[in-house]
């Protein structure tokens, strides 16, 4: 029997709670785009594993232009529904070399990831998409996820 | 000791029941990052952002941490409770 972290995200994901979540998070956008004047350029998702595929997912299906999307180690699910909007969005994809300490994880069991992120991320066809494979540690180093966040929310404000 | 610190920043820190809401006391609203965190951390961990270093660099006037609900992986129970009931199927 394969064990549920062995099959496709699409499959042990419940689509339904993930489209509510989605939804959710639209609503969290709106009222800060609501804040900021209506300009949701100022506004930038981001989040880590789970919640990076949520902020990929959210950010990309937003009906309103966000500023960019910063995913740190997580995946791309192919069920996402892109907007128009985002489109052409900055996007910056961390991916970690190093492994997570859990028992469960193969050795390989980052590459399989690292493959399904790439492919989904072709299918946003966004020049502005970016995958960066790191050797920092993205569990634990914050100041590196920090910096990188900083840097990526610089040079997205300025396109 | 402490009286002889100065303030270089103020923030305002809220948690919700879904969310947590860091912002600065003073300045304008100019930037929000929503950040969705890992199934195993703490929201509050992100609050780094804020705390030293390059963080205080950024004019981010606020971030906001939704906590939300995919799948566990770890949990093979077909019974899940309804989305919406208020069981949390995590614990």
């Amino acid at each position: 029997m394969r064990r549920s972290f062995d099959r496709p995200h699409e499959e042990i994901i419940n689509a339904k709670d993930l489209k509510e979540s989605s939804a959710d998070i639209q609503k969290i956008i709106d009222r800060e785009v609501k804040f900021l004047n209506g300009d949701g350029r100022k506004v930038f998702l981001g989040g880590f594993a789970q919640g990076s595929a949520m902020a990929l997912t959210a950010g990309l299906e937003s009906k309103e232009k966000l500023g960019g999307i910063f995913a740190v180690h997580g995946y791309y699910l192919s069920l996402t529904e892109i907007n128009e909007a985002n489109k052409e969005t900055p996007v910056l994809v961390l991916l970690g070399k190093k492994p997570p300490f859990r028992p469960w994880d193969k050795p390989d069991g980052f590459y399989p990831m690292f493959e399904k992120t790439f492919e989904g991320l072709k299918t946003i066809k966004s020049v502005n998409t970016m995958v960066e494979v790191v050797d920092q540690d993205v569990y634990y180093d914050q100041e590196f996820i920090q910096k990188k966040l900083v840097q990526f929310v610089k040079s997205s404000s300025k396109l | 000791m402490d009286a002889d610190k100065k303030i270089k920043k103020e923030f305002r820190f809220q948690v919700f029941e879904n969310e947590v809401i860091i912002e600065p006391l003073s300045g304008k609203h100019e930037l929000t990052i929503i950040w969705l965190h890992h199934l195993y951390r703490n929201a509050a961990d992100l609050s780094i952002f804020f705390m030293h270093g390059v963080s205080l660099e950024l004019e981010v006037s606020s971030l906001s941490i939704y906590l939300f609900l995919t799948h566990n992986p770890f949990s093979e129970r077909q019974n899940r409770p309804p989305s919406g009931s208020g069981e949390s199927y995590l614990s």
